[in-house]
């Protein structure tokens, strides 16, 4: 179903399940009006919880929600918590120190100003201050969470995050994955972090993604293989 | 009418929008952290700016800023984010009229503008709004399309009606900005050759977004 | 001054590492200037300027008002450059204050207008009474380096496009003949300044007042904007295609010995003499496209120029 809505469009919706809202949807506290508040493809799905309805579409801006997986800038610390910053002048969020695989009062994370994290939203209250944390709170292991060492930040827009992540079918990275190793982390806030063994590796890594953004599947293969090719050629020259 | 949104690449949305001869330019950034004197407790604040094309703003762009202002904020859904701040930023690149004289075709120009940038940097709107230019000449007719400003100057009555958009279909009436002589006909006159204008646009519009998104 | 764009320490180290190994991240080489694009807009003195995925929109506006009283011979020019929220959040609005805010308009100013590109003798209308007054309107609108550079290739776009409507003067009278009735005359331009920013890395943390062999600072053109965040030295050096410096302007930084300021020079000619060339050439464009009757009226012979 790809039905396009734009904010203010009706809805039709099945009164007698309960309908759960997820992105680009609102329910108005004045009138309870259930609308969609941005301009892109509606999705609706039917499980035994009830019908979930969202709307699929593409911004820049990222807003803390619980679950998500981010990439964030450490940009103070204070007595027991960090300051992350997820997107450049968003309101930053919180990272306790307790909130890290074997934290104790004792034992604080050596993170500084500046470093990359890889972490999960554990709570976004609109009113509050959003936290995120580094740790998998059912098992207390890192679980991939932690600092990021070295290389390179791409910045995309949130669609194109999510798909990376998300779409298994999305053949950007099996395409990259062709001419280099690398590490890789995704974080739904736009923010892409890439590390590989060689400079010009990670330089034509951060130019495909980039140039990706926007165009077809098909197109991906070439550009990368213009990018690697530029890159070898320069040390050449 | 002419539209290209995602134009700017450091703000999270923009638009370019023409209309005849008149250009501008709009982005906004939101939401982000306000500055405290911003700051509402349980809602998304605007701050909006207008620079005209040439010279420095005077108090003609501060009305201009303040009607803006009066459409924008019925139509954000900014209960959704207490504390934030959303930023406009309006550039106006060509007026298309007598600037000492008119300011109706860039309100309109600028009010649309506005809405096209939000709907792409992503910030949440309960509806869309949209606003024309309507001008009734020394001869009584009126003129719905194609103003220049020649028809300006030879006015008796200029109007800005700008409606919500509610379903796809023109509901409210948000803001309608008249000068000149009129009585009560003309007014329903106007109206009604403004909301066909105002279907006409929001028609594009959904044009343009949807080829946006099929891409 | 509004909140920073925050960049961290693995993304700093990362593009100073590609520089050391002879890389940019937008695979420009260090000496390279990006393509300007030049767009003419449907009045006159209406350009906007793009480079990557810098904009700078510049226009003209003109007035007649009373020149200064120790200043009867001349009119009046000015170049207004205020940055606005558009840029991107780092800009305040209606703050200008900022050191690089200040900086910008300070090196346009020198660049354009404290050079005598514009004869503003020839603005004068009746020596003390009237005159013209012109007014450059720079508006940055989107923000990836290089303001410098693009809004002064912006402002001398737009003078070079401008025409002042005609005038006649009688006695005291002062006919202004609207566009229609008679054709506009252009400015006096005297010369084309074009501005060229160089940026200096010092990626080894090595700093050294007489350079030495060690010496292993990365010198770039046209920076994007997080070269810019990066560096830590700039240059601008401003020149015309006569060969003549407008300006040199380093606000501090890294410190440069007088080779390297002479290398720099040269490299920026070569890009000033590009840059002129496609101006003037894209302007030539633009008015024959304004003007369908000069084809036929004029009456310059079919030969070659150089």
């Amino acid at each position: 179903m790809s039905t396009l809505v734009i904010p203010g469009d009706e809805i039709t919706i099945n009164p007698d399940v309960p309908v759960i809202l997820g992105p680009g949807m609102y329910n108005d506290p004045v009138t309870r009006d259930i609308l969609p508040v941005n301009a892109g493809i509606l999705n609706t799905s039917n499980s035994k919880k009830g019908q979930t309805i969202y709307v699929e579409y593409d911004s820049k801006r990222y807003t803390p929600a619980v679950g998500d997986l981010v990439v964030g800038i450490i940009t103070g610390s204070f007595a027991d918590s960090y300051r992350v910053s997820l997107a450049n002048f968003s309101t930053p969020v919180s990272l306790s120190y307790m909130a890290f695989p074997n934290a104790s009062k004792k034992n604080r994370p050596t993170l500084v100003i500046g470093d990359l994290v890889y972490a999960r939203v554990c709570t976004a209250e609109k009113e509050l201050e959003a936290e995120v944390e580094c740790v998998d709170s059912t098992n207390g292991s890192d679980a991939g969470f932690g600092l990021l060492d070295g290389g390179m930040i791409i910045e995309v827009t949130l669609g194109f995050a999510r798909s990376l992540l998300f779409n298994n079918e999305f053949p950007l990275l099996r395409d990259l994955a062709q001419h280099c190793k690398f590490e890789i982390a995704i974080g739904v806030n736009g923010k892409i972090w890439i590390k590989t063994d060689e400079v010009k590796d990670t330089i034509a890594c951060y130019r495909s993604i980039s140039d990706c953004q926007g165009k077809s599947y098909d197109q991906f293969r070439d550009i990368i293989k213009k990018h690697f090719q530029e890159v070898t050629t320069t040390v050449e020259e | 009418m002419n539209v290209q949104t995602g134009y700017l690449q450091n703000v999270d949305g923009s638009c370019l929008y023409s209309l005849n001869s008149t250009k501008v330019i709009s982005s906004v950034t939101g939401p982000i952290e306000p500055k405290p004197r911003q700051e509402l407790p349980t809602q998304l604040a605007i701050e909006i700016n207008l620079r005209p094309a040439t010279g420095v703003p005077t108090t003609r762009e501060i009305t201009l800023q303040d009607k803006i202002r009066t459409v924008i904020t019925p139509i954000l859904a900014s209960y959704k984010f207490p504390r934030q701040l959303c930023q406009i930023t309006l550039q106006l690149l060509q007026s298309g009229e007598t600037e000492s004289l008119f300011n109706q075709l860039e309100l309109a120009a600028c009010i649309n503008s506005t809405v096209f940038a939000l709907v792409d940097s992503g910030v949440p709107l309960k509806n869309l709004a949209i606003a024309t230019t309507i001008v009734i000449d020394s001869n009584n007719n009126i003129i719905h399309e194609n103003i220049t400003d020649d028809i300006l100057k030879n006015n008796k009555s200029v109007h800005v009606i700008v409606y919500q958009i509610e379903n796809n279909k023109p509901s409210n009436l948000l803001l309608m900005d008249s000068h000149g002589d009129f009585d009560e006909q003309d007014v329903l006159k106007v109206l009604e050759a403004s909301e066909s204008n105002v279907r006409q646009l929001n028609k594009s519009f959904r044009e343009y977004i949807q080829s946006k998104l099929s891409n | 001054m509004a909140k920073d764009i925050e960049i961290s320490t693995s993304e700093s180290k990362f593009i100073l590492e590609a520089l050391k190994q002879n890389y940019r991240l937008d695979n420009r080489t260090f000496d390279q200037f990006r393509d300007v694009k030049i767009q003419f807009g449907e009045e006159l003195g209406d350009v906007l300027i793009e480079m990557g995925k810098t904009k700078v929109h510049c226009k003209i506006s003109s007035s007649i008002t009373e020149p200064y009283e120790d200043r009867p011979f001349e009119g009046l020019f000015f170049i207004s450059t205020e940055s606005s929220a558009m840029a991107g959040p780092q800009f305040e609005n209606g703050n200008n204050t900022g050191e690089d805010e200040v900086l910008i308009s300070r090196i346009i100013e020198k660049a354009v207008r404290r050079s005598g590109a514009l004869d503003i003798e020839g603005l004068c209308i009746v020596a003390g009474r009237k005159c013209w007054a012109i007014r450059a309107n720079v508006h940055f609108l989107d923000c990836d380096g290089g303001f410098v550079d693009a809004s002064c290739i912006a402002v001398m776009c737009a003078l070079l496009h401008y025409k002042k409507p005609d005038i006649t003067v009688r006695g005291e009278k002062i006919i202004v003949h609207p566009v229609e009735e008679r054709e506009p005359v252009p400015l006096g331009i005297l010369h084309i300044p074009i501005c060229v920013t160089f940026s200096f890395f010092n990626p080894m943390d090595m700093e050294e007042n007489v350079k030495g062999e060690s010496n292993s600072e990365i010198v770039i053109i046209d920076a994007s904007l997080k070269e810019e965040l990066l560096r830590e030295g700039v240059l601008t050096v401003t020149l015309n295609k006569n060969r003549e410096v407008v300006q040199v302007s380093k606000a501090g930084g890294l410190p440069m010995d007088a080779l390297t300021l002479m290398e720099c020079c040269h490299k920026a000619y070569s890009i000033t003499e590009t840059i002129t060339n496609q101006i003037l050439k894209e302007i030539k464009i633009d008015n024959e496209k304004r003007d369908k009757y000069s084809a036929i009226l004029s009456s310059e012979n079919a030969r070659e120029t150089s």
